[in-house]
This record gives C-alpha cells, structure tokens and sequence, in this order.
C-alpha cells in the first residue's frame, strides 16, 4: 500500500502531530488528576500540599453520591431502552424494502440535526403542556430526562448498528428460512449474534453520552440532580470542588479501564464467532480493510 | 439518507423456484406485518418526544401557546422583531461565524490524527484511538475549569510567557474571556469526537485502490490526493457536521469563557427561556436555529450520501 502516510518522513510527521495533540487533549485531565491530591481548596497554583482528603471526602457527600447515582440510574434506563427500541428500528432499515422507509429513516436521523439547547426547550414547552393539562404542577423528574435521553440515542445507536447488519449476508438468513427457521429464531440464532458486538459499543457509547449529558437534563429534571448538574452547581457556588475534581478522576479512570476491556473482550469475541475477516472496533468503526 | 441503498433481502428474494412460490408470497406478507411492528414503537416514540416538542415550539413563537400572558392569539411579532430588531441577528451571524471558524479548525486538526490511526499505526491502533477519545468522556465543566487553569491572567501560559520573558508581568495575555478562549475550549471539546468520522472513512478506503494507483505511476501524494482524499470527503463532511451543530447552539462554554465579548446566540436562547422568562422570542430563536441547520443540512445531504458515513 502506497499513500503519503507510509513514506518515513511522512509517517515521523504524522507521530509527531500525533503526540502534539494527545498532549493537547490530556493536559486538562492530567491537571486535574494533579489537582485532586492537591490540599488547596481552589484550582489555582502554586500548589500547597499532598492530600488524599478529597478521595475520603467523595463517600462523606451524600448529595455528590446521590447525583452520581441519579446519573447512573438515568445511564442505564435511557442506554437499554435506545438500544432495544434502536434495534427493532434498524431491523428492517437494514434489511427490509419497504413504502415510507426514506421519511422514516429521515425521522429517526433528524434529532441529530437539532441543537440539544433547542430540543431541551421543546421538550420542556412538552412536558410543561402535558403537565398543564392534567394538573400535576411538577411533572420533571430523572424519568423525563430517560424519555429525553433515548430520542438523541436513537439515531447514533442506528448509524452503529445498521451498518453492521446490512454486512450480514442475506444467504446466511434465506438458508435459515429455507430450513424451516421462524423470523424470530433466525434472528435470534443467526443475525442477533453476528451483531453482538456491535450492539455492545452502542450500548457503551449510549450510556457514556447519557452519563455525561447536562443540556436537557438541566431543562427537564425538575429537583432531580444529575452528576453533570451537580458538577455545573459546585463551578457557580464551590462548596465542594476538589472532592468533585477526585469523583471525575475516578470516572475517567475507570471509563479508560472499562473502554480497553471491552476493546479486549470484543476481540476476543469476534474471534470466537469466526468474525476475523472483518472486524468492528469497540466505538463501532468498521474495520473492513485490514 | 443512511440506509437506503441496501442489500434489500425480503422483496428482492431470488426469482422463487415454482414449488415454493405460495409459501413464499405468504412469508413476505408475514414479514411486512412484522417490518411495520418493529417499526411503530420507535417512530410513535420519534413522534411523541421530538416532533411534537416542536410544533410546540412553533406554536409558541406565534404566540398560539402561552404560558405566561393571558389571551393567546395568532401573531408575527416576535418573528418580525427578530428579523428587523439587530440584536439577535447580529449575534446570530456572530454565533454562525464561530461555528464555522470551530468546525473548520477541528477537522483539520483531526483529520491527520485519523489518517495516522488508519494508515501507520498498525496494531495499536484501536488502543491510541482509544486514548484519544477518553478526554471526551471527562465531566465537561471540569475540563472547562481545567482550561480556565491554563487560560488565566496568572494561568498556566502567561506564567510561561512571564518565565520565557515573552511577555512583561503585570501584562498578562488576555486570553481568560472572550471569543477566542470560548473557541479554544470548543475546539478541544471535538477534536476526538470529529476523529471518528474521519477515522471510520479512512478505515474503509480500499487499499487494493492505493496498490492499483502504485502500480500505474502515482506518486504517494498523488495517490493520496487522487484517492485516499476524495474517498474520505463523507468521513469530512460529516465531521464537520457534527461540530457545527452543537457549536451554533452552544450556550455553555461561553457563559464560563465568554464575558460579553463572547456571548452568543445560544446563550440568548438560554437567558430567554430562564432567565427573562420571553418564551415567545425564545421559541423564535430557537426555531431560527433549526431552520438554518437544517438548510445546512439540506445542502450537505445534496455533496455526500449520508449512507457512505453511517459506516461510522
């Protein structure tokens, strides 16, 4: 193969950018890991001091837990219930003809095209609307941000999954069908594991996104508070900052440990349903040509 | 748009062998129920909590639903108002330049770093993607205080600027607020996010291509510009997108970085709707917004088939 990149010079650049920008993105996050043993109380240098008051102070926060808990709760509804409605939607995108099919496709991709800020309001004139009209003065609550929450998964969870399933091959389904198989078992013994994986990282990128998403929580949660919402309080009035920089140390280390575990596990995997010859990785990009 | 060209299984079967003929038309119609089944709760679902929402906001901002006033009544005024008032143009067409500036910056930051992780880095090379994308999983207001950190008059770069005597202290450079703070953040913010895109239509590109283009006489940088380049434009335009959008909406980043400078059209939505409680002009806003991004949208769709980037 012969392309710019795989000329030395070139390829020495490229590293070079490469390690520029790693370094551009970390250096935010390598402050706040430093920031979270520092014993200041503000994000500021110099520094005064080694602590690691801040990490034993997480579980003496019963408001920090309680949003953490709130958001994970959010996470997981909103994550398996996009990926199951996801699923039964990208079905017969992927594999049927059908009249409607364009609009509809339309439909399911569009949330992806309005601003979070401009959906949040909408949703908030709904809920609102419905609130009027049967008397309950606060509808908001965590449940609300769920509902929120699965209508901009939706169309990432499609783009992942759809792709995956059109690479099915449609002689492995007919042959199943020949053989007297229902739709549903050809489904579930035929093409359901093909897509293991691939419906795996969408259930992984769908909880992290919802894990970390503040717009239309903020506008739809009512009194509940998320993790990002509680976070957004402790930057106007900091009562608790470097005990909430410690929480957000422990989450990204433990996305990074979760993230590479189930790069490994899906390699694994995909070799044991004899998927070498083509291979997803776990953010869903597909990997035909290697 | 995504999923259209298809390798279409059910109403393009193989011409059916004359014995299975009637079974086979009973099973398509099976399967027509059934396609029609898996479809209703998603797009019931699509209905209820996205389109309705809007309409709904189309009704506020011509004043047919009210929340605060009595008397709703059919009326232009807030859309008239917009359109001849200035403030809220000129911060839209303020706001519209920042995304685009934005969106331009990050693609063609991310674009090597996705040509390196598909080209050269081999075997690690889902692990670097990897570690690129986590920062983008770090809580966002701790990683805009992080910037703040750096940015500040006594932040990380005007103490290495005072240390290297580029710049005099008690002078500080003046990056803490303002519109090119706010478009520092937002670029950081996508880079790794916009990668994937890009990375996805590089992963893809067929590299018995690039052997063929060897073979006849190009050049590497002819291959790539003749080749790898053109094939990856979906892989761009949608990055570009996914930038775009959320950046001309965005009201976060500038009310930490912004100061008055750096307010922006989002963030007008937002005071409206919180704080001046003027849900009609909001709603006016926001619609705008939607209109313009789907306008946007319209003439993307008209350069790249969006079903080349649902590989991503």
């Amino acid at each position: 193969m012969i392309d710019v990149a795989t000329s030395r010079r070139a390829g020495r650049v490229l590293a070079g950018l490469f390690t520029f920008e790693i370094i551009f993105l970390w250096s935010p996050i390598v402050l706040l890991y430093i920031f979270s043993f520092n014993q200041g109380t503000v994000l500021a240098f110099p520094f005064s001091g080694f602590t690691l008051d801040w990490y034993k102070a997480i579980f003496d926060s019963p408001l920090l837990l309680k949003s953490l808990h709130t958001s994970a709760t959010i996470a997981a509804a909103a994550s398996t219930a996009s990926v199951i409605v996801g699923l039964l939607m990208s079905v017969p995108l992927a594999r049927r003809k059908f009249r409607g099919k364009a609009p509809i496709t339309a439909l399911v991709l569009s949330p992806l095209v309005v601003p979070h800020l401009v959906f949040s309001i909408a949703l908030l004139l709904l809920f609102r609307f419905v609130g009027d009209a049967l008397g309950i003065v606060s509808i908001f609550a965590w449940p609300t941000v769920i509902l929120g929450h699965v209508v901009v998964l939706l169309p990432i969870i499609v783009l992942i999954l759809v792709p995956r399933l059109q690479r099915v091959d449609a002689a492995l389904e007919e042959a199943a069908q020949d053989l007297g198989a229902s739709g549903f078992l050809t489904f579930r013994s035929i093409i359901l594991p093909l897509i293991l994986p691939a419906l795996f990282s969408a259930y992984l990128i769908a909880f992290i996104i919802s894990f970390n998403e503040f717009i239309i929580a903020v506008f739809i949660s009512g009194s509940a508070t998320t993790f990002p919402i509680y976070v957004f309080g402790q930057l106007q009035y900091p009562t608790e900052l470097p005990v909430v920089v410690a929480t957000t140390v422990i989450v990204v280390t433990l996305s990074l440990v979760v993230v590479l575990g189930a790069e490994f596990l899906r390699r694994r995997l995909e070799r044991r349903i004899d998927l070498l010859s083509e291979t997803t990785g776990i953010l869903g990009v597909s990997d035909s040509a290697t | 748009m995504g999923v259209e060209s298809t390798t279409h299984v059910a109403d393009e079967a193989a011409p059916p062998s004359p014995g299975r003929a009637k079974g086979q038309a009973s099973l398509l119609k099976g399967r027509r129920r059934l396609t029609q089944r898996l479809l209703a709760l998603p797009v019931i679902w699509l209905i209820i909590f996205f389109v309705v929402p809007v309409a709904l906001v189309a009704l506020y901002s011509v004043g047919l639903l009210n929340s605060f006033e009595r008397n709703p009544g059919y009326t232009w005024q807030a859309w008239g108002d917009f359109f001849t008032g200035g403030i809220y143009m000129r911060l839209f067409w303020r706001s519209l330049r920042v995304a685009i500036i934005v969106s331009v910056v990050v693609v063609v930051l991310a674009y090597p770093i996705a040509y390196f992780l598909s080209m050269v880095a081999a075997k690690y090379k889902y692990a670097l993607l990897i570690l690129m994308i986590t920062p983008f999983l770090t809580n966002f207001f701790l990683r805009i205080m992080a910037w703040k950190v750096i940015l500040a008059d006594q932040g990380l770069v005007n103490n290495f600027l005072f240390l290297t005597g580029l710049r005099a202290e008690g002078n500080p450079l003046d990056i803490a607020f303002g519109p090119i703070p706010v478009m520092i953040v937002l670029t950081y913010v996508w880079i790794p996010f916009v990668m994937l895109p890009i990375f996805a239509s590089l992963i893809s590109v067929d590299r018995d291509l690039l052997e063929a283009a060897n073979d006849l006489g190009a050049s590497r940088w002819r291959a790539f510009w003749q080749v790898t380049f053109p094939l990856s434009l979906p892989g761009i335009g949608a990055a570009f997108f996914f930038v775009f959008i959320p950046t001309i909406g965005e009201f976060v980043v500038p009310l930490f970085m912004g100061g008055p400078k750096g307010y922006m059209f989002g963030s007008a939505i937002n005071d409206l709707f919180g704080i001046s409680l003027n849900w009609r002009t909001g709603s006016v806003l926001s619609l705008w917004l939607v209109m313009v991004v789907f306008a946007f949208a319209y003439v993307f769709m008209k350069f790249v088939k969006l079903d080349r980037l649902a590989d991503v």
